[in-house]
């Protein structure tokens, strides 16, 4: 038997708010397989921290009959927790209530926590439910868009923003993640498009469904949008809670160190094979470098041919951007370029040192990239390691050929270290190409083309498919074994620490989007 | 370039021009889980089935070689192998379907 309340309308009122929609909306909104909006985050919250504001918020729309309608919270709640102790400012859009449409009053309770994470420097975690603008109450709905947007531009750079699209995301309502630093989806759960299969099968006559237009896995493969990728609500939660463990929780603050764990043993000097045409998996060599099982990777999914994430060495985090010769040789795209700008970006602001693994043929040629725009995609890349003023290191496993060489934080991007192994080749291109450029007269006078065409690929791979021309320049700092690369990346971190650039002072730049 | 009549709200009409990026857009179709298809331009190095072959998911398929590498595709399905569309030596661009599945 429940106890009778001291205060009983307090307890009668926290009741019904508590039950959004009613038992059965939240019935309906289980069935479909999802979490209701409280039960999400209580599940990514550590236990009992939760405190909850707002709970009261009445909206004041007056049209369409909406004077007689209540929603409780108006249809999202807010508030205050912590994960694994740290303390997080979180919203959670009730789709059980008016389909979680967000209006005016629903706005000012996302901004209002969205203004709190700002001041309090904390994390902001943002749950978005949601069937779009509540449309009967007009332009003040896209005025709260517009409030959260701005919120989502003045808290970019300055404390960690993190989106969960679980449920419908669509029209206005997709650009505040979009403007946030992280998001994760849900196969089968998130969806997010500008306009849905409806709109696009009545204006372009183009059929498709939800899931192909805009699910978690077109999200997180074809279009980029997604950083985290689940197969459900749960294993998302788990995702949040490592990765805000991992971060800064504000760009003054460094992340929790974590006590310094030995790298699991694998033996790094076999990693990378000696032949340049033979692909490996480059995590191989991260998980050499960093303590035992502290790997974050963000974008698992999209442009496989670069690997960017947070790792730890001796317990603190750093940020690793790293070609995959596993996946499309680990060339430069229009995709990879954006992927790794975008973290180098994140981990400037945020001062998170980066660790540049490089092994790359170059830029990916053909007709669909150059119309693409890699011109001025890879141009992001080159930008983003160009103003990073955090610490840079740059260890060369194997290929650095042409325009990727330079875009691989080198040192001419004002790398503060950069290593090289032993089998690194450092040149223009590849010494087939460049034999066949600069010998064409030899070889085509040649009796024996072929062994004419040998001969001479030797002779530019003696002479320049090593990295002692380059360390000759002083463009490599140390040719070291790859075994030595852990102690040499360790002391780099450790002396780049107190780092100071001088950059000219300027408003902001333009980076090339 | 193309134009199109438009009714407009007040119901008279206007032409208007339409972008070359509209006019050349091809409509958006489900890929096809049966084929393989080369993720990047390149060449075909090894051919590792035959037609008619029995394939589990995971076995090696071809050695495809792009930008110096020389990559081992491997099954993404189980089933038999019911036409090669590609020879050794042949250069592939990207997107073409090089071995489709029964």
């Amino acid at each position: 038997m429940q106890k009778e309340s001291k205060y009983p309308e307090l307890q009668s009122r926290r009741e019904k708010v508590s039950l959004g929609g009613g038992e059965a909306a939240l019935q309906k909104q289980i069935k479909m397989g999802k979490m209701t909006a409280r039960q999400r985050i209580d599940a990514i919250l550590d236990d009992n921290s939760f405190f909850e504001y707002d709970m009261f918020i009445q909206h004041e729309a007056r049209e369409f009959g909406m004077d007689k309608k209540e929603l409780a919270g108006d249809g999202v709640v807010i508030g205050t927790g912590k994960i694994n102790g740290s303390p997080v400012a979180i919203y959670s859009q009730d789709f059980t209530v008016m389909g979680g449409s967000l209006g005016y009053k629903h706005a000012m309770k996302i901004t209002k926590i969205m203004d709190y994470a700002l001041s309090l420097r904390i994390p902001l975690i943002g749950i978005n439910d949601s069937g779009g603008a509540r449309i009967q109450e007009g332009v003040s709905a896209l005025a709260g868009y517009g409030e959260i947007f701005y919120r989502n531009t003045m808290a970019s750079g300055v404390i960690p923003q993190i989106s969960v699209i679980l449920g419908p995301c669509a029209g206005g309502a997709v650009y505040s993640p979009a403007l946030t630093d992280f998001v994760f989806v849900v196969d089968n759960v998130s969806k997010m498009f500008i306009t849905g299969p409806s709109v696009i099968e009545t204006v372009l006559g183009e059929k498709i469904d939800g899931e192909s237009l805009g699910g978690a896995k077109v999200h997180s493969e074809i279009t980029g949008n997604a950083h985290f990728y689940a197969e459900s609500e749960n294993d998302c939660f788990k995702q949040i809670r490592d990765l805000i463990d991992i971060i800064p929780a504000n760009n003054k603050q460094s992340a929790k160190s974590e006590t310094p764990k030995q790298p699991a043993k694998i033996d790094i000097s076999t990693v990378v094979p000696n032949d340049p045409s033979k692909p490996y998996d480059v995590r191989q060599v991260i998980k050499c470098l960093i303590d035992e099982g502290e790997f974050v990777e963000v974008m698992e999914r999209f442009a496989g041919n670069i690997v960017i994430g947070f790792g730890r060495i001796d317990g603190e985090t750093v940020g690793f951007v790293a070609n995959q010769p596993l996946v499309m040789a680990g060339v430069l795209d229009c995709d990879s370029s954006d992927k790794a700008a975008r973290f180098v970006r994140y981990c400037d602001a945020f001062n998170i040192p980066i660790v540049t693994l490089e092994d790359l043929p170059g830029y990916l040629p053909g007709v669909d990239q150059e119309h693409a725009g890699v011109i001025r995609h890879g141009a992001k890349l080159l930008y983003a390691y160009s103003e990073a003023s955090v610490p840079k290191i740059t260890v060369i496993l194997r290929k650095a050929y042409g325009g990727g060489y330079i875009a691989m934080s080198s040192k001419h991007l004002r790398a503060d270290f950069v290593m090289a192994w032993p089998n690194a080749e450092i040149a223009v291109m590849g010494p087939e190409g460049a034999a066949n450029i600069i010998f064409m007269k030899d070889i085509r006078a040649a009796e024996d083309k072929e062994a004419m065409r040998q001969e001479k690929i030797k002779e530019y791979k003696d002479k320049f498919s090593n990295p002692y021309v380059a360390a000759s320049k002083g463009y490599v700092d140390a040719v070291i074994k790859p075994e030595e690369t852990l102690a040499y990346v360790k002391h780099a971190l450790e002396i780049s620490k107190n780092k100071v650039v001088e950059q000219p002072t300027k408003k902001h730049g333009v980076v090339p989007f | 370039m193309g134009n199109i009549i438009v009714k407009t709200v007040h119901g008279s009409f206007e032409t208007e021009s339409l972008a070359k990026k509209y006019v050349d857009k091809k409509d958006w179709q489900p890929a096809d889980p049966k084929a393989v298809c080369s993720f990047i331009p390149g060449t075909i190095e090894e051919l590792r089935v035959n037609v008619g072959d029995k394939v589990e998911k995971g076995d090696s398929l071809m050695l495809f070689k792009a930008m110096k590498m020389d990559n081992n595709i491997l099954s993404e399905q189980s089933g038999v192998i019911k036409s090669i569309n590609v020879t050794i030596g042949q250069n592939v661009s990207k997107g073409y379907a090089m071995i489709i599945f029964e």
